[in-house]
């Protein structure tokens, strides 16, 4: 469910709505800007920035335009984009051996039976090659449907269906 | 396109995604409102995508929220203006009164002036009356030193009847002391002298004529410029009064005789 109440609330600048919808969405941005800029300490920079522009800007979100979630996600995404493309990051040193974000998806072993990322490392080792690249692309890195089609030489039909069937055994496994 | 075919196409995972034109996204997020079942599998798709992002998330540091609070509450008070307007009923009633006490001070001082010069002026005029009775008292005190010799037993009283020509109902009363050698002359019935001229009384002795000045009358000290007293008259068989130029003459003008009288 979206938090349409406390949405509404930010948008007056209500400081506690804030503090809930970040402890609701923060973890989540977080993995996105990390998975983009690849450094901890860079993605935490960076998600101050959203969050900061998230209070700035709550006004122009509308649920008219699509979900709160959606919204977040291209601030964070963009502002990561932004940040790997500044100077003061290309003069930082990047691990060589990342290619998407399932590298930053722990093992079962290092994580609680409760937590909420329990079982997502066993579901993307299953995952095919195709299906790991489609997310990292669209939700992970903002591509658009063209885009994604383009950067793996695939109709843009397919990135659709493929997409939908790669997201559906997800959910079916997190169900 | 049914509900069933909506949802398998995959638009609602590009959707939740945003790889969707902004047109597409605002379109899919009609159509979502107004099926529940669209609806629900968003959220479905949006709850999976949620974990999966979570999970690759290597942990937040928890004290990163308090260094965002502490940037919005910065942005905040930067945002409200520092300097507020105070528009209170208490302000207006400080700048009522303020008005109404310099108001008073003004008005205070005003009065203050308006006395003094009320004082200056009662001062003067108390001066004026004083001069007045210094005055008065001392031409009292003549005219009663005047009855007092007119009053002498050898005083005589003469009476110079006015020239026919050029007086005719003019007269001067002349009280005349010989032992004294003093006469008082009183002209006020006796026109005023024209411009540049002058009364000059003579004592007079019969044959023969010989008239001798006794004064110019506007060189003696008067009494209400009317009352003359002449000394050191000699002896005299009668009195005259003619005009005379200014300074007076050494020979009287007989053709400007205004009085004349004998003992």
């Amino acid at each position: 469910m979206q938090p349409d109440e406390l949405i509404l609330q930010l948008k007056q600048k209500n400081e506690i709505a804030f503090s809930k919808i970040y402890d609701m969405y923060s973890e989540n941005i977080f993995g996105i800007i990390n998975s983009i800029v690849n450094d901890a300490e860079v993605a935490e920079e960076v998600l101050q920035d959203v969050f900061i522009k998230v209070w700035d800007k709550s006004d122009t979100y509308s649920t008219e335009k699509g979900r709160f979630f959606t919204w977040l996600l291209n601030i964070s995404r963009n502002s990561a984009i932004d940040k790997l493309r500044s100077k003061s990051f290309k003069n930082k040193k990047k691990n060589s051996d990342f290619d998407d974000f399932s590298f930053f998806i722990k093992d079962d072993k290092d994580l609680d039976s409760m937590s909420d990322g329990f079982g997502i490392r066993k579901f993307v080792d299953q995952l095919k090659p195709m299906c790991i690249k489609l997310i990292d692309l669209l939700f992970f890195k903002g591509y658009t449907q063209k885009e994604a089609s383009e950067t793996l030489e695939i109709p843009l039909g397919t990135v659709k269906s493929r997409n939908r069937a790669c997201l559906n055994s997800l959910k079916e496994t997190l169900e | 396109m049914t509900t069933k075919e909506y949802i398998e196409s995959g638009l609602l995972e590009l959707y939740v995604c945003g790889s969707l034109s902004t047109e597409e996204q605002a379109r899919v997020a009609e159509d979502v409102t107004k099926d529940p079942e669209l609806q629900k599998e968003v959220e479905a798709i949006e709850a999976a995508l949620m974990k999966l992002s979570k999970a690759t998330s290597p942990g937040l540091r928890s004290t990163i929220k308090n260094d965002i609070s502490l940037k919005i509450k910065k942005r905040k008070s930067s945002t409200t203006p520092k300097v507020r307007v105070i528009t209170s009923n208490y302000s207006y009633f400080g700048w009522a009164a303020s008005i109404l006490l310099l108001g008073g001070i003004l008005w205070l001082l005003k009065l203050n002036q308006d006395l003094k010069e009320e004082i200056r002026v009662s001062s003067q005029e108390l001066k004026n009356k004083e001069t007045q009775i210094v005055d008065s008292n001392e031409k009292a005190e003549r005219l009663e030193n005047l009855l007092q010799e007119v009053a002498q037993p050898n005083t005589k009283k003469l009476n110079l009847p006015g020239n026919e020509l050029n007086a005719p109902n003019a007269f001067v009363t002349a009280f005349y002391n010989e032992e004294r050698e003093e006469l008082i002359l009183d002209t006020s019935q006796l026109p005023d002298p024209p411009e540049g001229m002058v009364y000059q009384a003579w004592s007079l002795t019969f044959e023969p004529l010989t008239p001798r000045s006794i004064g110019v009358l506007a060189q003696v000290s008067s009494i209400d410029n009317n009352l003359f007293k002449l000394q050191g008259i000699p002896n005299s068989e009668g009195f005259g009064i003619t005009l005379e130029p200014d300074g007076g003459s050494d020979t009287p003008n007989l053709e400007q005789l205004y009085a004349l009288g004998t003992i």
